[in-house]
Parts: structure tokens; sequence; C-alpha cells
């Protein structure tokens, strides 16, 4: 290992490799193949024998299938894999296939190769973007390969403003919830550790608050208008319901899903209680999202529903419709229950912690 | 007595460099101590990261970066240890491993050891 002291790779060739390594192990990844270094061909082979083993790591630890149902079906109903509502005998779900592959593609790729430093906003529109040109690349390659599979061009165009919006919001949530377990890091038995830890959470929490706030208003205003001007009574019966349980969930986490401060300025044991009882309080509002978040919005989706079938005479379609909003419940609600039970590890290692100090 | 977590060959041969490493365990110094170990068998770069990610998942390993050294172009080591809950399984997999052992021996003759390294 001595003679490697003066022997470095060519910094083309240690640029070109960079670039291949996902960020979140690019350092000890690049290190080790230049420890390693003999010559730029056993260097190059060297990376060529170990990047598919590194990037399909990194693919493991990054995926999530959950969230990538969340980017992927949404993107095929703005696809139009849902068909269009008069018609009903169509095969729209193939021709809505490729441009979701791609999406999928982009998202799985994205996130492995996501920096595990630099949560930004930028990142989540880098995600989305990377998403939608995915799509479109489908789309061409398609327009050489089998031209009667191409999408309509105002269908793409809608599905990648649509793509582009979910894919956004929905990267926007997670960042930097992946990546390493952070083993020996999340110390919640020192007094910096707990502060780091609280200082998160409560950050967290805000930002989800005022996310879920603006998200309810913002149904509260679409289908306040839709109210307004709507066509027949039973769609805007749907529409009042809608309002009614965005507000009830604005006032569910405007009052239950605060999260109130943990005094850091005194004892560690206290503190550490305190935190405990506000991760609990969390817990148990994720625990219970089916009745305060899904039940309140359910009975506007039936008349809505329903709204839809009688004014089109043809049920298929406002059920295919009701179908996908069930389908992202579901996706929902697991979401929660993941996050809850994160926080049931956090609150069980705080448990353990507080034990020992008695 | 808490279950220890089920370990494969692969798993092993590299939980006990680990091991055997100590503060020296990162992965070129893991990966050459993994191929003495696993002779004549070959075993790749890649395939001990990808272990040694599934290992510190199930925390059985944790890993911290190291300061930069020049021999490595100012790069850091992803320096690797051993968790309690890792030594656990590699015992439990040290005592299967010598009860299969034993086993062999009975059927085999005493001598099995020597005469299958010679093939």
């Amino acid at each position: 290992m001595a003679e490697s002291l003066n022997v470095k790779p060519p910094p083309w060739l240690e640029f070109l490799v960079s670039r291949l390594v996902p960020p979140a192990c690019r350092e000890h990844v690049l290190g080790d193949f230049s420890e390693r270094y003999t010559s730029p061909l056993q260097y190059a082979a060297d990376a060529l024998r170990t990047l598919p083993f590194v990037i399909a790591g990194q693919i493991r630890r990054t995926s999530d299938s959950l969230r990538l149902l969340m980017c992927v079906i949404p993107a095929f109903v703005f696809f139009g894999g849902l068909g269009r509502p008069d018609d009903v005998d169509s095969v729209a779900w193939l021709h809505a296939l490729p441009p979701t592959i791609g999406v999928a593609i982009a998202v799985v790729l994205r996130s492995a190769y996501r920096s595990p430093d630099n949560a930004s906003s930028r990142q989540a529109v880098a995600d989305a973007a990377a998403a939608v040109a995915c799509a479109l690349l489908s789309q061409a390659a398609l327009a050489t390969i089998h031209p009667q599979w191409v999408l309509a061009p105002l269908t793409v165009l809608g599905g990648s403003v649509g793509t582009f919006v979910t894919v956004f919001a929905l990267r926007s949530v997670s960042s930097g919830s992946d990546l390493r377990p952070a083993l020996a890091t999340d110390d919640l038995t020192s007094i910096d550790g707990l502060v780091r830890d609280v200082r998160q959470f409560e950050r967290r929490i805000r930002e989800r608050n005022r996310r879920e706030v603006l998200a309810g208003l913002f149904v509260v205003v679409g289908f306040g208008a839709y109210l307004w001007r709507g066509p027949e009574l039973v769609s805007r019966i749907g529409c009042g319901l809608a309002m009614t349980g965005a507000l009830f969930i604005i006032y569910r986490i405007r009052t239950r899903g605060v999260a109130h401060p943990v005094p850091t300025d005194g004892a560690l044991s206290a503190a550490m209680a305190v935190y405990r009882r506000e991760l609990e309080r969390q817990r148990d509002l994720l625990r219970t999202v089916t009745w305060w978040y899904l039940l309140p919005l359910l009975p506007s989706m039936v008349v809505l529903t329903l709204g839809q079938a009688i004014t089109r005479s043809q049920p298929a379609p406002a059920l295919r419709g009701f179908g996908f909003v069930l389908l992202i419940g579901a996706l929902i609600r697991q979401l929660n229950q993941r996050a809850a039970r994160k926080l049931q590890h956090k609150i069980d290692r705080l448990t353990a912690a507080l034990e020992n100090q008695e | 007595m808490a279950r220890s977590e089920a370990l494969g060959t692969f798993e092993q041969l590299v939980l006990t460099a680990v091991l055997a490493l100590g503060d020296r365990a990162y992965g070129v110094t893991i990966h050459a101590r993994v191929k003495e170990l696993a002779h004549p068998r070959n075993a790749s770069l890649g395939a001990v990261y990808v272990t040694l990610d599934r290992l510190e998942d199930k925390r059985l390993v944790s890993s911290r970066l190291s300061d930069p050294t020049p021999e490595r172009g100012g790069r850091a080591k992803r320096c690797y240890r051993l968790e309690a809950a890792g030594e656990r399984a590699l015992r439990d997999a040290a005592l299967a491993s010598q009860r299969m052992s034993a086993a062999l021996t009975d059927v085999w003759g005493t001598k099995w050891e020597r005469r299958w390294q010679k093939v």
C-alpha cells in the first residue's frame, strides 16, 4: 500500500468514476479505489466491477416502495391510465405504462443519487424534473419504435405537469429522511444530542403543520369555488362535505398536532420525560390518521362520485376515480403507520434511557 | 438468552474480518481479510460493500467516517465496528459451525479436515 502514496489515478478518470458513485458513499468508495490504485486500467476495471454493487446497494437502501407508489400511481392517472370519462373500453392503461415506468426509474435513481447533506427544495425540483424528463424520453423512444402508442400532446402535457407537482410535493416532504441508520450519532442520553433531536423534531412538526394547513385551505378555496358555480345539487353537497372535512383536519392539526416546546435548559431527565410525552402525542396522532384525516374526507368522495355518475349516466369512470382515491388513502395510512412505528422506536429508547438514569 | 440474527456464510466472513481488524476495519482491509478467509473462493470489493451495508441496516455493525488521509487522495475511510448484536450473532454462528464440525468428525473421522484441505 506504501507505493500508492506516489501513484494517483488520473484526475479525469477519477472525476468520471466519481460521477457514477452515489454521493452518500462517494467519499469512502473513491478513497478505497485510490488506495488500491496501481494503473489507470486497473482503476477502471476496479470501478467497473464494484460500481454495480455500490449502486444496487444504494438503491436497496434508499428505495421506499410506499413513497414510490405515491409518485407512480398519480403519474399513471395523470398520463391517462384511467382512460377518458367517455371512453370505457379503451386500453388507456397500457398507453400510460411507458411514461409511468419512466417516472418510476427516475424516482428510484434520484433517490439513490440524492446527496445526504443537501436536502433542499432545489433537489425536489431536480427530482420532479428528472421524473418528467424520463416520462418524455419514454415517449420519444416510443415515437421511433411504436408511434401508435405515443400519447396525445395534451395528455403528455397534463401528465407532465401533474407528475411534476406530485413528485415535487412528495420529495419536499420526504427530503433527508433516508440513508444510513444513525446508530451512534442520534445520542438521546446527552443534553447536546437531545437538544439537537428536539430542535429537529420541532422543526419537522412545524413544517408538517404548515403544509397540512395550506393544503386544507387550498381544498376549502378550490371546492368553495366549485360549490359556488357547481352544476348540480349532489356535486354541490359533495363540495360542501369536502370543505367541512378539510376544515376539521385543519382544526385537528391546530389543536392536537402542535409541537409543545421541550425545556432543554433544566435537568436532562426532565427534558427527556417531556420529550417522550411529546413523541407519544405525535405517535397517537399518526396512528389515528384514519379517523381524523381520511374518514372526514370520505363522505365527500362518495357524494362526488355519485354526482359524477349521475351527470354522465356512466358509473365506470367515476368508480375508477373513486378506487384511485381509496388507494391513495390506503398509502397515506400506511406511511403514517410507519412513521408512528419509527416514533415508537425512539420512545422505547428514551424509556430505556430514563430507566437507566433512575 | 436473546435470539441473535441468522447470518449467511458471507456475512459471517465479513463480521469475522471486522472483528479481527478492530480499529483498522474499513473497505480495503476488510476486503483483503475476507479474501483470505474465503480462500479458495474469490470475494469482490462490491460484494463486501453490499454486505457491510446490509449488516449496518441490521445494526450488527456501525460505521463512521475517519479523517481524510493523503494515500487515499485526501479522502476519508468508512471505519466499521462490531456492535453487541453482531458479536452475539457471530458467536452463535461459530458455535453452530463447531457443532457441525463435530458431527462431520463423527462420520468422516478425525482427519477429514486435513484430507479435504489437500483436495
